[in-house]
């Protein structure tokens, strides 16, 4: 469309530039500013600048390493369920029933919750001795009662089956509708070439939703990578700092030991990590898209 | 829509979907039912999957124990504050990236899904000490400031993406007639623009009921926690009523539900067009 101001849309975009700036943009800089800093919170009343010892010392530091480890366990095995079981969802709901605005309503409810209510709920489901979890788990598959919360192996799975039961609705909902958005000519085309169920699947399924697949699995990559809430209030990093992530790291650097220095280094880290990934994720699209 | 031939496959389809329903419900029924058990039977074994008497005390005990009813009350503030700024700011915006071609857009777009990336730790150590400045901490007001600005990015996507799949015609022969351009966004644009809108309202609330790491870092007095940070605190003690707990996580629950649910249709519209139009 062409108007003749062109300062019409700096114009409009002025208010949210300038609260994205100074909010956001803002601080960020100044934690990157901070990651070359060291400022005990308690003791120095103004921070010192220190270069790049905050990188070297957590380059060296093994926690670090862990909860970097950790991060990408959580955020990959949390991904690949919500987006695998959600195509799966969408694959099976993609029939017409009764009540389907009921039901999609009710579906999508996990996901309008807050987190924080998410984690209470599955921290009771996932008590050893009283959890729903252990009982049915017990009497139906004569399986003896896990510690959940409370075991290093298996509390971050736990974490990002939460994760999964939260998120799956989100993703679900919106592959199905760009389910339905697939012309069914295409279908009966390929059925008249003798396409199966795969191979139509394959050619006629998967390319048609490839668009929303790919926004939805990078927001929830995105999301997963930066939880807090979930993560934080089940388990607070632990046991013996199992379930400790990066961005949890950075919270107790910052808020518990009041390293800011250190702790902005972390989350400069955390950031450069996950837009390195974002890149690599956007450049394996475009070859996708051949 | 596809027609499935053979009803022995969509039979093994309807078992599945009622197993992906039983596992989404459950949770939620189960904070339902524990909200409304006895003491006892909150810690019976076997579990009871119905309640025998139904507590409603147990509401009562949340509401006394802790002041439940103010962080209702904060999180509606706050919530619907952050809404109606973060959809006026990001309207505008996404106008401007929908309709105007000019250098450097797709640069404006790409820098607001950037921020979407940022983690939260990174820019809340700088936020605090800011806020601290402007004694902005230990107030509601700051966290409207900082929710409506995590809001932004989205909703300006959301929108964005709704307003392209409006056809210009509309508003070219609007501007031939004489239209100036805010009165073309007000009273062409807008009105039909309303699942979007809901779409994105409703999302910016939904991120200000939810929001916990702010919420928890800026907040001290236990009477201005929003929801989110009060529900949290019952874990610390060593001994969790849960038919307590429950109670008050379903009271702090309704509200964002029954907003959601009205206007559910609407939102589901408008975050999916985007998909639907690609």
């Amino acid at each position: 469309m062409k108007f003749k101001s062109k300062l019409y849309p700096a114009f409009l975009l002025t208010p949210a530039i300038l609260v994205l700036a100074v909010v956001v943009l803002l601080p960020t800089l100044q934690a990157f500013l901070l990651s070359f800093q060291s400022w005990d919170f308690l003791r120095d009343s103004k921070p010192t600048f220190i270069w790049f010892q905050n990188y070297i010392q957590m380059l060296q530091d093994e926690s670090f390493w862990g909860a970097f480890g950790r991060t990408f366990i959580y955020t990959i095995g949390s991904v690949l369920g919500i987006v695998g079981f959600g195509l799966l969802s969408a694959l099976l709901l993609n029939i017409s029933f009764p009540l389907r605005g009921v039901f999609r309503g009710v579906f999508l409810m996990p996901w309008v919750l807050p987190y924080a209510v998410a984690a209470l709920a599955w921290s009771w489901l996932y008590d050893y001795q009283f959890g729903l979890i252990n009982f049915v788990l017990n009497t139906l598959l004569k399986i003896p009662p896990l510690l959940w919360l409370g075991s290093s192996n298996i509390a971050l799975l736990a974490l990002m089956i939460v994760s999964i039961w939260k998120e799956l609705p989100f993703a679900a909902i919106m592959l199905l509708a760009s389910l339905q958005s697939i012309p069914l000519d295409l279908y009966e085309a390929g059925a008249i070439d003798g396409a199966g169920a795969w191979k139509s699947f394959w050619h006629i399924t998967l390319p048609g939703v490839l668009g929303v697949l790919s926004i939805v699995t990078l927001l929830e990559f995105i999301w997963a990578f930066k939880q807090f809430p979930l993560i934080y209030i089940m388990t607070g990093g632990g046991p013996a700092q199992a379930t400790e992530t990066l961005v949890i790291q950075t919270y107790k650097q910052a808020f518990v030991n009041f390293n800011l220095g250190y702790a902005s280094t972390i989350g400069v880290v955390t950031l450069l990590v996950s837009s390195i990934f974002a890149m690599i994720y956007f450049k394996l699209l475009n070859r996708m898209e051949r | 829509m596809r027609q499935k031939s053979k009803p022995f496959i969509l039979f093994i389809k309807i078992i599945a979907i009622v197993f992906l329903l039983l596992w989404i419900i459950t949770p939620l029924y189960w904070v339902l039912v524990t909200s409304l058990h006895l003491g006892q039977d909150t810690f019976s074994i076997p579990p009871k999957l119905f309640p025998t008497q139904p507590q409603w005390g147990n509401y009562l005990m949340a509401v006394k124990e802790k002041p439940v009813l103010n962080w209702i009350g904060n999180s509606l503030i706050v919530s619907i504050m952050t809404s109606i700024l973060s959809l006026i700011i990001s309207i505008y915006a996404a106008y401007a990236l929908s309709r105007f071609n000019f250098k450097g857009r797709h640069f404006v777009g790409f820098s607001i899904l950037f921020t979407q990336m940022l983690p939260g730790t990174l820019f809340i150590i700088p936020m605090y000490l800011i806020f601290k400045y402007f004694q902005l901490l230990d107030s509601l007001l700051g966290l409207i400031i900082a929710y409506t600005s995590f809001g932004i990015p989205l909703c300006t996507w959301m929108l964005k993406s709704y307003f392209d799949s409006i056809p210009m015609e509309i508003e070219e022969a609007a501007y031939i007639d004489g239209c100036s351009f805010t009165k073309t966004l007000y009273r062409i644009i807008l009105p039909i623009s309303k699942p979007g809108l809901a779409a994105t309202g409703i999302y910016s609330l939904i991120l200000g009921w939810n929001e916990f790491m702010f919420a928890r870092t800026f907040i001290n007095s236990q009477a201005r926690w929003p929801i989110t940070v009060g529900l949290s605190s019952f874990t610390s003690e060593y001994s969790v009523e849960w038919n307590v707990l429950m109670a008050a996580a379903v009271m702090c629950s309704i509200p964002i539900l029954i907003i959601y649910l009205v206007l559910q249709r609407s939102f589901i519209q408008g975050m999916t067009s985007g998909a639907i139009k690609g």
